[in-house]
C-alpha cells in the first residue's frame, strides 16, 4: 500500500503526521521524492496554507496518475469556520471544475480536521486538562475549539 | 571571470564554507540565517584580500577561469589566526603598521595546473625565482599587480561587485571641467563599461555621448515601467552651478512636464540603477546580490533572466533570493540549496535533492526538503 499525503500546514502536519504513521502503520516507511515509494511506503507534501493548497490538489494528482503507484491520496486540511461536509465539497467541486480525476486504483480521502489540526491537541489529556483556566475568554476559545464536547 | 569553485574558512569566527561550484548564474536559497550572504560576503573578501587587506583567520581556495580562453587558474591561501573575532579591521589600515596586522601563512596561484606563485610566510617565489622580500601581510596578487601574469588576475578580482554597488550616487555633482573630460575619454561603450566610476555616471556619459547601450538601458526601463515614455540625464536647466548636476528625468505618458529626480519613486530609481549595471558594467564581470527580491526586484526579473539568456559579456551572477517568485522564475539547475551546521556552511544541487520530476511548482518541491525546511542544526 503507497499512500500520498497531501497537508495544508507547514510546521504542525509534517512533523505529527510521520509520527503518528510511525505508530499507527509503522511498516509504511516515508519516501523523500514521490517517484520513489514502491511497496508500503507514503510521501507527505506541505501545502503552506489554504491559499495555495487548490493549486497543489491537481498538481499532485497529475504527479498521482503520472506514477501509478499509489493506492490513497489522502488531503488533510482544517475546517477552520467552515463545516466538514463545505471543505470536502469545495474539494470534490475543484476537481470537478479542473476536469480532472484520479487514475482508477488510486482513492480520495478527505481528512478535515475540525476546526484545526490543533484542536485534536485538545484532546490528550497530557497536554491539556479539561478546565484549567478561569479566564472568561479562554473558556470561550476553549468551547469554539474543543469539538468533543458538542 | 567566471568563478568555477569557492571554498573559504574563517578561523576568526569559527566558520567554514564547504566547497561551493558555480556556473553563470547561481541562486542560494535557503531558510534566513542559513549563511547565503556569508558566502557572499566570503567571496568578497578574497576580493579585498587582492586589493591589499590583511584578514585575519581566513584560509581560501577558489578556481576561476579569466579571458575568452578561459584560461583555468587557482588561488588559496590563509591569513594567521588572531585574537579578535573581526577578521578585518580598519584599524589596522590606519596605523599603517605592519606588525599588528594579521601576516599570510601561505599563498599559491597556480595557472593551468603550473605553479606561478608560491609563498611561505615571506619566502615568495614567483615562477620558481625568490623575490626581495616583500610585505608579509599582503597577498601576491596586490604585491605584484604589475607583473603581466599577475595584473589580470588582480584585475579581474575587482570585477567583482555587488547590487548594492549601483546604489551609489554619491557623486552626482561634478566639476563641469572635470566632467568634459571623463566624457571625452569615455567615447565608446567598451571605454563606459571598463571605467571605475559609479553606475549613475556611465549612464549619465552613456546619454550624452549618444551611445545605443543607453537606449537598451531605457527600453529595458520602459519595458517594466510602462508609464514612462522617455528619460534624460540633464543638468536642471533654471540652475547655473560651476558642477554638472546630473538629474535624471523622467517623462511620463500623458504628463506635459520632465519629472526630475527627486520626485521619482525610489523604487524606479533603484531599477533604472540595476539596469544600468547589467548592460555597463565591465565584460567578465561578477555580480553579486543578496536578497534579489530587495534590490533588483521581482519586476526586473524577466530582464535579468533575458540578458543572462542572452549575455555575450561573460557575466556571472550569484544571487541569494527567498521569495518563491524569484525561485520559481530561476529554473532549479541554478539553485544552491544552502543548508548549515553550527558553523559549517553546505551547498547541494537541485539534482543531489532528485527535484524536478513532479507537477508542482518549483518553489513547493523545495521547501518540502528537509534540509530547506531545517536547513539550521547545531
Amino acid at each position: 500500500m503507497n499512500i500520498y499525503f497531501l497537508v495544508e500546514g507547514q510546521s504542525v502536519e509534517p512533523d505529527v503526521y510521520p509520527l503518528w504513521i510511525s505508530y499507527l502503520v509503522p511498516e509504511l516507511k516515508r519516501v523523500e521524492n514521490f517517484d520513489e515509494v514502491d511497496r508500503n511506503n507514503y510521501y507527505l507534501f506541505s501545502s503552506y496554507g489554504i491559499p495555495y493548497i487548490e493549486k497543489d490538489i491537481i498538481n499532485a494528482i497529475m504527479d498521482i496518475n503520472s506514477l501509478g503507484k499509489y493506492n490513497y491520496f489522502v488531503v488533510c486540511i482544517d475546517a477552520d469556520a467552515a463545516t466538514v461536509f463545505q471543505r470536502e465539497a469545495k474539494i470534490f467541486n475543484l476537481i470537478k471544475d479542473k476536469q480532472i480525476s484520479l487514475a482508477n486504483n488510486t482513492s480520495l480521502k478527505i481528512i478535515v480536521q475540525n476546526r484545526c489540526i490543533e484542536t485534536w491537541f485538545l484532546g490528550n489529556r497530557k497536554v491539556y486538562v479539561r478546565n484549567p483556566q478561569r479566564n472568561p475568554l479562554f473558556i470561550k476559545y476553549t468551547r469554539f475549539y474543543n469539538r468533543i464536547s458538542r | 571571470m567566471k568563478i568555477k569553485k569557492f571554498k573559504y574558512e574563517n578561523k576568526n569566527l569559527e566558520l567554514k564554507i564547504n566547497p561551493i561550484n558555480f556556473s553563470n548564474l547561481s541562486l542560494l536559497v535557503g531558510v534566513s540565517g542559513v549563511g547565503k550572504t556569508l558566502i557572499l560576503q566570503g567571496i568578497l573578501d578574497l576580493k579585498k584580500i587582492a586589493q591589499g587587506k590583511s584578514l585575519g583567520g581566513v584560509e581560501w581556495e577558489i578556481k576561476f577561469a579569466i579571458g575568452k580562453d578561459k584560461t583555468n587558474y587557482l588561488w588559496r591561501g590563509a591569513f594567521e589566526k588572531t585574537d579578535s573575532s573581526d577578521s578585518e579591521s580598519d584599524f589596522y589600515d590606519y596605523l599603517n603598521d605592519e606588525s599588528t596586522r594579521p601576516k599570510i601563512i601561505y599563498e599559491e596561484l597556480y595557472f593551468e595546473n603550473q605553479l606561478l606563485i608560491e609563498r611561505k610566510e615571506n619566502d615568495i617565489r614567483l615562477k620558481g625565482e625568490s623575490t626581495p622580500k616583500l610585505s608579509s601581510c599582503k597577498s601576491v596578487l596586490n604585491l605584484f599587480n604589475e607583473e603581466e601574469i599577475i595584473s589580470s588576475v588582480y584585475e579581474n578580482f575587482n570585477k567583482i561587485i555587488t547590487g548594492d554597488d549601483s546604489n551609489d550616487v554619491s557623486s552626482i555633482g561634478i566639476p563641469i571641467e572635470d566632467f568634459n573630460k571623463i566624457l571625452k575619454k569615455h567615447t565608446t561603450m567598451e571605454s563606459v563599461q571598463n571605467a571605475n566610476i559609479p553606475i549613475y555616471l556611465k549612464l549619465a556619459l552613456a546619454y550624452k555621448n549618444k551611445m545605443e547601450v543607453f537606449n537598451t538601458v531605457k527600453e529595458n526601463f520602459i519595458n517594466i515601467f510602462t508609464q514612462v515614455e522617455d528619460i534624460k540625464l540633464e543638468p536642471l536647466e533654471e540652475r547655473h552651478f560651476p558642477y554638472f548636476l546630473i538629474h535624471l528625468q523622467i517623462k511620463e505618458k500623458n504628463v506635459s512636464k520632465w519629472i526630475p529626480q527627486n520626485k521619482i519613486s525610489s523604487g524606479m530609481f533603484k531599477t533604472l540603477m540595476q539596469i544600468s549595471q547589467l548592460f555597463l558594467c565591465a565584460e567578465s564581470t561578477v555580480i553579486l546580490i543578496d536578497e534579489f527580491e530587495n534590490s533588483l526586484g521581482i519586476n526586473c526579473i524577466d530582464t535579468l533572466t533575458e540578458t543572462l539568456l542572452y549575455d555575450n559579456r561573460n557575466l556571472q551572477f550569484i544571487l541569494t533570493s527567498h521569495h518563491p517568485y524569484i525561485i520559481n522564475a530561476i529554473g532549479m539547475e541554478h539553485w544552491k540549496i544552502v543548508s548549515r551546521n553550527g558553523g559549517v556552511i553546505s551547498t547541494k544541487n537541485a539534482e543531489d535533492y532528485k527535484l524536478g520530476k513532479s507537477r508542482h511548482e518549483a518553489f513547493k518541491q523545495l521547501i518540502q526538503l528537509n534540509d530547506y525546511r531545517k536547513g539550521i542544526t547545531a
